[in-house]
């Protein structure tokens, strides 16, 4: 480690900018209730999105139940499972991780690790959180209206989404989806003006955009496209509702239902698939890029080396998301677009991969020669690297136009975006509660529980999602609840399913084991101090653990370096800490 | 989706243009101490409520310009009839420009009072609340009613328009011209209702003991709502007409010629 220069403290000129006034809670309902706090509401958000999240993960065992012992239980029928599978996607993708990674994590790490009070506009944040529970509620009604949900797919292409034949799609099912949705990305919007604004006006003094930790820049980077790119599933949402309330025919071409001509007239459904997937391929990184930020601080953490290349991260994180606005119909290879089109969009397909590969090299430089602790948010962090590559891997296959046409639709597809954007993000997920958890509560999670923990998770997901990729590849379709006597699909499939099915419960499972330990370890965990990790990012040196109210007690830390100092020679320690002026004395030590 | 890739293109060279502002090619690694800090640089030098508004509206863009794109690929298919605008929109369009004209001249009026109170503060701070407070306030204030007045005419105008549209035989679930025309027309009102609101507020802080120059930063962020949505509401007009639009091309061809 090179030190060109070193500042004395003595130096700091005097703050240009006046301290924010900070909104100080009065009583209970202020302060933790319709709390104005970043850190509350982020716990708040995590809280809601893991509830609902559960949902989600219940819905997939019925799912597997289905699959894996077809005809064994009455009260799956067809029209439940499309149910089932409808909302498990959508609760996953966006009320799930969305929701946490952004409202989650963003709220509580973003002015910590930037070193603000708190977030730019705190009641515009409180009001965010609000609208995404009211969301998460009119999801949740839809349950239990006449007719149940709408089962018409995560991605709700009409026309079949708001036709009888599809499950709540004359009911209320699908309204209350497309309510909810809307209501979604009003209060996201609310949350993510917050979350920039932050970032680029909330910094400390000395912390420039190149001093921000890999995390920041995920989660900042993955809101900008979110902001962008949600509004197109806004316009769908709205105009579909035109299409199922009003009689309009946007979406709707003229149909004969059961002998009937509907009003409908010229509608174009292609029209909502450029909608949707112009929202639902940013979508795969406002996912992504949260949980590479994060697994970059992870493993430079607990492996005690600086990231590699931060640059080239920080470089490849803001081309990702530059180019994840023009790979989106790489959804809609079997729409019949012309063949040009196709190729256009499978050569930024394959683009993308540039520096989405040169993450993982520079995360596995990272680890080369490092002190490597293989505690549990290590292990996760090692979890999410192999199973993103593999998830990458099968996305060659599929992002080409010919591979993918045969492919299209079946369980190869789905094993591979649960790869990528399922396993993948939950593992950073899991990993980074196993590494704040500390700070967020003041005492460590188990790590016995947590190797246990990871190990079943690890070992259960690939047990389900390997075999699933040649379950596709003999050609199973997807969204087909049983496959019935076909002549292509061999034995095998049947016992595979069964087992797969199997691997999804013990799975399903260890996550009992994991919020059991959460609770748990919320009273008996050891003590873990200020910052257990040794870790230089500022969250870790607040005065107080938890966070009090402003983050930062009387005076905002400055920050003279980068977050990455491990393994300094001739520190006190094997670290820098951001805010800490380094060895004084020394002064320019090389 | 060109329009929207074109608006797109636009935004994130904007923000690569600002990040390339940033050092991002500094070596960090190789960087310790505060030595970047009094540059001040770091920071984006706008009010964070502006910062704030400018993404705000960047996202509203993108949500108005993905209907324009939808608008054109709909358009392309056989059924579709193009609608005819009544000319009170025309009208409308100068109301809200009326009223984007009043705003801007006062938030020109609070600046004005603000250098004068800096001028003058340096000289006695006592003379300059007296000042502040007769002249300007109530100049402001008048401002600020007449833009809201125009507004509330720009919406009342709408519905007028809707009224004939809808006498014309173009009701929403008609030919999808017409229920663009409603979708679009309801989405940039609402918006309106939501500066509105906002307007309101600011105009209210007029007779309180609100200092001008606060007053001033609000006025500032309703001038370029409305600014923008009266840009907005231009550029749905031009896509509701369509490219081929005849008296259009004849007003750019005379204007030209």
């Amino acid at each position: 480690m090179v030190e060109i220069e070193s500042t004395s403290p003595a130096s700091v000129p005097p703050a240009e900018v006046e301290e924010v006034e900070l909104y100080h809670a009065t009583n209970f309902w202020t302060k933790y209730v319709f709390s104005q706090d970043a850190k509350i509401i982020a716990i708040q958000y995590s809280g809601v999105a893991i509830s609902i999240g559960l949902v989600a993960l219940v819905l997939s065992s019925l799912i597997r139940l289905q699959l894996g012992f077809p005809e064994m239980f009455d009260f799956i029928t067809p029209e439940s499972y499309y149910q089932f599978v409808t909302m498990h996607g959508m609760i996953m993708v966006v009320y799930l991780l969305t929701a946490l990674f952004l409202g989650g994590f963003g709220n509580y790490l973003i002015p910590l690790m930037v070193g603000a009070r708190d977030m730019a506009f705190p009641y515009v944040n409180m009001l965010s959180f609000w609208i995404y529970f009211l969301a998460v509620l009119v999801l949740v009604a839809s349950f239990f209206v006449p007719g149940g949900p709408t089962g018409a797919g995560w991605t709700l292409y009409p026309p079949q989404a708001i036709l009888s034949g599809t499950p709540g799609g004359t009911g209320l099912g699908i309204i209350l989806m497309l309510v909810s949705l809307a209501l979604f990305i009003v209060g996201f919007t609310m949350g993510g003006l917050n979350y920039v604004v932050t970032v680029l006006q909330g910094r400390t003094r000395g912390m420039t955009m190149m001093r921000l930790p890999l995390t920041v820049w995920g989660i900042f980077t993955a809101t900008v496209l979110a902001l962008l790119a949600f509004p197109a599933l806004l316009v769908a949402t709205v105009m579909m509702l035109f299409d199922r309330l009003l009689e309009t025919s946007f979406f709707m071409p003229s149909l004969v239902e059961f002998g009937d001509q509907l009003s409908y007239g010229g509608g174009s459904p292609i029209l909502f698939q450029h909608l949707f997937w112009f929202f639902g391929h940013p979508e795969v990184y406002i996912v992504a890029l949260p949980a590479f930020g994060i697994v970059s601080d992870l493993i430079s953490t607990h492996a005690r080396k600086n990231i590699f290349g931060y640059r080239m991260m920080v470089w490849a994180i803001v081309g990702i998301g530059a180019l994840s606005f023009i790979v989106w119909a790489h959804h809609m290879y079997v729409s019949g677009m012309h063949p040009y089109f196709g190729f256009f969009f499978a050569t930024t397909t394959l683009i993308i991969a540039v520096p989405t590969a040169l993450k993982v090299y520079n995360w596995i430089l990272t680890l080369w020669n490092g002190n490597i602790h293989l505690n549990t948010p290590m292990l996760f962090s090692l979890g999410f690297i192999v199973t993103f590559l593999n998830g990458g891997l099968t996305g060659l296959f599929l992002g080409n136009v010919i591979v993918d046409i045969p492919l299209s639709d079946t369980m190869f597809v789905v094993a591979h975006f649960h790869m990528v954007m399922g396993v993948a993000p939950i593992l950073v997920v899991l990993g980074a509660i196993y590494h704040w958890y500390p700070k967020i509560t003041g005492r460590m999670l188990d790590e016995g529980f947590g190797k246990i923990h990871f190990w079943v998770t690890f070992v259960g997901s690939y047990l389900i999602f390997f075999p699933m990729h040649y379950v596709g590849l003999v050609g199973v379709p997807r969204r087909y609840p049983e496959l019935g006597d076909a002549a292509f699909i061999p034995d095998s499939v049947a016992t595979l399913n069964s087992f797969i099915s199997i691997a999804a419960f013990i799975v399903g499972i260890a996550q009992i084991l994991f919020l059991y330990n959460l609770f748990w370890s919320l009273r008996n965990g050891r003590l873990a101090g200020a910052n257990p990790w040794r870790a230089t990012t500022l969250e870790w040196q607040t005065p107080e653990t938890p966070p009090g109210h402003g983050n930062f007690g009387p005076e905002l830390p400055l920050v003279y370096r980068w977050p990455y100092d491990y393994s300094v020679p001739g520190a006190s320690e094997d670290f820098l800490a951001q805010n800490d002026p380094g060895p004084i004395d020394s002064g320019n030590s090389p | 989706m060109t329009v929207v890739l074109i608006f797109l293109a636009i935004v994130i060279s904007t923000s690569m243009w600002w990040l390339s502002h940033q050092r991002l090619g500094a070596k960090p690694w190789l960087e310790s101490g505060l030595d970047n800090l009094d540059q001040g640089s770091h920071q984006v030098s706008l009010p964070k409520a502006k910062v704030g508004l400018l993404v705000f509206l960047s996202v509203i863009g993108m949500l108005f310009t993905l209907f324009f794109s939808s608008h054109f690929m709909r358009q392309e298919i056989e059924d579709w009839r193009s609608i005819s605008l009544p000319s009170m929109v025309w009208i409308n369009g100068i109301l809200l420009l009326a009223a984007s004209v009043y705003l801007q001249s006062a938030l020109i009026t609070a600046r004005r009072q603000t250098l004068g109170a800096q001028n003058l503060a340096v000289r006695s701070p006592v003379q300059v609340s007296i000042l502040s407070d007769g002249k300007y306030r109530h100049s402001i204030r008048s401002l600020l009613i007449n833009a809201c007045v125009l507004t509330v005419a720009f919406l009342i105008g709408q519905l007028i328009t809707w009224h004939e549209v809808a006498g014309n035989g173009f009701f929403l679930s008609g030919n999808p011209s017409s229920s663009y025309f409603y979708v679009l027309t309801g989405l940039h009102g609402l918006h309106i209702i939501g500066g509105l609101v906002a307007l309101f507020h600011t105009t209210s802080l007029t007779w309180n003991d609100t200092q001008i120059h606060k007053i001033g930063s609000r006025i500032d962020l309703c001038a370029l709502y409305w600014h923008f949505l009266f840009f907005i509401w231009c550029a749905m007009i031009f896509v509701m007409l369509g490219w081929t639009y005849d008296p259009l091309i004849e007003l750019c061809q005379r204007v030209i010629l």
